[in-house]
């Protein structure tokens, strides 16, 4: 855990100040993808993740990569870096019909998500705060919502 | 021939799996919903009984409902299902609502056992000590209606039917369906034993009609829609998924 604590900041950085990739950068990346979605298929989504956020470090332009660090997210169930890694895949490749059905599909499940934490009960004011976690907005999902 | 035929096979191999690995990878994916309730503070959780009507439509409303959703808990939850041997809240409404036996039941009556049951419901004090007695567990109570109605009536209905001539035409009419309906309406309260606070609060209510064909008992539909239910139910206190599929991109 603690090297994704180390990489998610980097990465989440990545989608506001991309830095250009070198060809190298961009055939080392795809062999990391390649192997995320192997791991990703094999139920390892903690391992996907580590590799698709180390491919978007190598790669910023990669609208691939973003997309299946969106799904990774989403299954660990980091909604808000999830929607960021989607619109970040969205804007490199705003026609890619494969990312817009993740994205569309995203969206639909957040909002059955948000509708069956509508009746949740507020937090008492002296029950702990949540541990703050990364987030492109700098916004946590308890806040936001 | 054979030669460059030998030659080509791996390099037709390689490019067919270079574009199925090029291809993209649909996933499943179950998405985790935190629960409503945070009840990490809690060990035990007892299921102390439901206000129902003075008279049951067909069943044993309070203890078949504590039953099932201890039974529910213990494999949903990580909380240890305290069970009691009645419903402690159907005890107090039995021991403050005494009805002579063999006498009618009013409707008067039915309204008072109904108003008792709401003022236990709210009554902090009441489940302090009943939280106190079973060593502050969480306390699952409410407020359940089950109800058997009529639903029938004259419905459309559309035949096909050949006339003389052998053309096949669609007749519409009326036929008198005898119909009848279960709903059951749930008001759980989820509460501190250590306080006797209320913590949360929700209903969920369903409904099945059957068919002058199905021959359905008050029981068997009462199971089916607790079936139904129990998911949200659950909701409020374990954490549940949402299962999906997305694409993976190389």
């Amino acid at each position: 855990m603690t090297r994704f604590r180390l990489l998610t900041p980097f990465v989440l950085s990545l989608m506001v100040f991309p830095a250009p990739a070198s060809a190298d950068n961009e055939k080392d990346a795809k062999k990391v993808v390649a192997f995320g979605i192997d791991v990703a298929r094999r139920g390892l989504w903690q391992e996907a993740r580590f590799r698709f956020e180390q491919a978007a470090s190598l790669n910023p332009d990669s609208a691939s990569t973003f997309n299946n660090l969106g799904v990774t997210l989403e299954q660990q169930g980091e909604f808000e870096k999830a929607r960021a890694a989607y619109e970040r895949a969205l804007q490199l490749e705003p026609k890619n019909v494969s990312i817009q059905q993740n994205y569309d599909l995203f969206r639909e499940a957040d909002e059955k998500r948000n509708r069956k934490l509508k009746g949740a009960p507020a937090k008492p004011a002296t029950a702990p705060a949540p541990s703050p976690s990364p987030s492109p907005t700098g916004e946590t999902k308890e806040n936001r919502r | 021939m054979k030669a460059p035929l030998c030659f080509l096979t791996p390099v037709l191999a390689g490019a067919l799996l270079a574009s199925g690995c090029a291809s993209a990878l649909e996933v499943p994916i179950e998405t985790p919903l935190k629960s409503k309730l945070d009840v990490s503070k809690f060990r035990r959780v007892l299921v102390a009984g439901f206000v129902t009507d003075l008279v049951d439509e067909g069943i044993d409303l309070a203890p078949e409902t504590s039953r099932l959703l201890q039974n529910q808990l213990r494999s949903a939850s990580k909380l240890q299902v305290i069970e009691p041997d009645r419903p402690p809240l159907n005890q107090a409404l039995a021991k403050a609502f005494k009805l002579a036996e063999d006498v009618r039941v009013t409707r008067e009556d039915r309204d008072r056992y109904r108003a008792e049951g709401e003022r236990i419901l709210q009554d902090g004090a009441f489940w302090r000590k009943l939280g106190e007695e079973y060593q502050n567990p969480l306390i699952v109570t409410g407020k359940l209606t089950f109800e058997e109605q009529n639903r029938s009536g004259f419905q459309q209905e559309a035949a096909l039917v050949r006339d003389n001539r052998g053309r096949v035409r669609e007749v519409r009419g009326n036929r008198y369906a005898e119909r009848k309906a279960f709903s059951l309406a749930a008001d759980f309260s989820f509460i501190d034993g250590a306080s006797g606070r209320l913590l949360h609060k929700e209903r969920f209510s369903e409904e099945v009609v059957y068919g002058e064909e199905q021959k359905v008992s008050p029981l068997s539909s009462y199971f089916e829609l607790m079936d139904r239910l129990l998911p949200n139910f659950l909701g409020v206190i374990s954490p549940q998924r949402i299962r999906g599929t997305r694409v993976l991109l190389p």
